[in-house]
């Protein structure tokens, strides 16, 4: 039943990106890696980070999370030289239900993935949930 | 006697109700139940954010088989093609209409290319706002203004060579409930050896149905047990591949707990296959 209201909520906010200016594949410059995914975060981990994905240029990182504890995030860029994925924005606490857009360094130190690291704020053994784009089309509340 | 006849009597219909009641099951079964239980994968979604993923590789047919890292999905790789950029505008099997852009590549498309790092070198204090994440060197309003002055000074417009791969899929939901999944989730690596060059996601070509009635997103939704074939692709560029090198292509889901590219060993990691073991294409 859960589940069904959750598919249900996800497959309305597909619905809605399209239209609203959300994330979606065909931004502005027509370049951007603007598609919307998924994250997930359990806070009984004291930290985790989600999968990489492709950084096509220099605008924000778009994260929403819709459900679940407040986290910290940042946004690290993968340094192929070195196999090692490195802070590349500051910290922040974006409470839930907060579009944010976080600055990031990631394209300008010649990395191309990106990935959304994640620091508990509260135990709590649920998971906290939300969209992330690596590129954006537009800015929504701006994060440095 | 009548006590040996009686018993193998007994042992005969104990037998036969056996194999019946083993018939019933398996009848009640769906189809895929009987493959899942068959193959051992489980019908429910199974929550596995912080492990390894541990797809399982197709044990019968031709097509290599992987999972995703949930084990909610199954991706099928029916055949593969590699097209080169001097192609893919003359190429009439790939539509245009399903490129992200919703036209065909231009075979000689051009994007500006910015030389952060000859920035960086020529200026010190933009190497420290960068490196800093914005707290040192110089203020995040200066960085602006310097970009506006200097910008097209490190910038310029570059041919990227290219390549596209395509793979045609079976995608199945193998759960029983309905689920969704981001074709960007499917990866291509391309390795050198051991090193790792350049990851791309597909989806950049996907002619499969679509969850959403506006705008471009290639998420797939399928419904419990349902099967959708489809052509998902990707581009590779130049910016990190020589390409004049023997280069390696590794397609799948990135694993879960992936601590950095270096731990990926495609050899091990039943989520993803190499391309070479994918039946090619050939046809016009």
């Amino acid at each position: 039943m859960k589940k069904t209201i959750l598919a249900a909520i996800f497959a309305a906010a597909i619905a809605v990106s399209g239209v609203a200016g959300f994330a979606t594949r065909a931004n502005a410059d027509g370049t951007g890696n603007t598609t919307d995914t998924e994250f997930s975060f359990y806070n009984m981990n004291s930290s985790g980070h989600s999968v990489g994905r492709e950084k096509r240029n220099t605008t924000k990182v778009y994260c929403y999370p819709w459900y679940g504890p407040s986290v910290k995030y940042n946004v690290e860029g993968y340094h192929t030289a070195t196999n090692q994925w490195m802070d590349r924005s500051n910290s922040f606490v974006i409470s839930t239900g907060t579009q944010a857009s976080l600055t990031n360094y990631v394209y300008e130190n010649g990395e191309r993935s990106a990935r959304l690291g994640f620091v508990r704020q509260s135990y709590a053994g649920v998971y906290t949930r939300g969209y992330w784009s690596p590129d954006s089309s537009r800015n929504y509340t701006i994060f440095r | 006697m009548r006590k040996i006849i009686t018993t193998v009597t007994v042992i005969i219909f104990a037998l036969a109700a056996a194999i019946a009641v083993i018939l019933i099951e398996n009848n009640s079964r769906t189809p895929m139940e009987r493959y899942l239980h068959a193959t051992g994968a489980g019908v429910n979604a199974a929550s596995n954010t912080n492990g390894v993923s541990d797809g399982i590789k197709g044990t019968g047919g031709a097509s290599p088989v992987i999972l995703n890292n949930t084990h909610t999905v199954e991706c099928e790789f029916l055949n593969y093609e590699i097209i080169d950029d001097a192609d893919i505008a003359s190429q009439t099997k790939y539509k245009g209409e399903f490129f992200e852009e919703g036209i065909l590549p231009d075979s000689d498309y051009a994007v500006e290319y910015t030389d952060f790092q000859a920035m960086m070198n020529d200026h010190p204090e933009v190497e420290a706002f960068i490196s800093s994440n914005g707290k040192e060197g110089m203020t995040e309003a200066e960085y602006y203004e310097f970009l506006d002055k200097h910008y097209d000074e490190y910038t310029t417009v570059i041919h990227p060579e290219s390549k596209y791969l395509f793979f045609r899929c079976r995608i199945t939901n193998l759960t029983d409930e309905e689920t969704f999944e981001y074709l960007s989730s499917i990866k291509v690596f391309a390795m050198c050896g051991n090193e790792l060059l350049d990851i791309a996601e597909t989806g950049f070509y996907y002619d499969g149905p679509m969850s959403a009635e506006d705008g471009y997103i290639p998420v797939l939704s399928l419904k419990p047990g349902e099967s959708v074939e489809c052509v998902t692709g990707c581009r590779l560029t130049d910016e990190y591949i020589d390409f004049s090198k023997d280069i390696s292509y590794y397609v799948g889901f990135e694993p879960v707990g992936l601590d950095n590219y270096s731990q990926l060993n495609p050899a091990l990691d039943k989520g993803i296959v190499a391309v070479s073991a994918l039946q090619e294409d050939l046809t016009e």
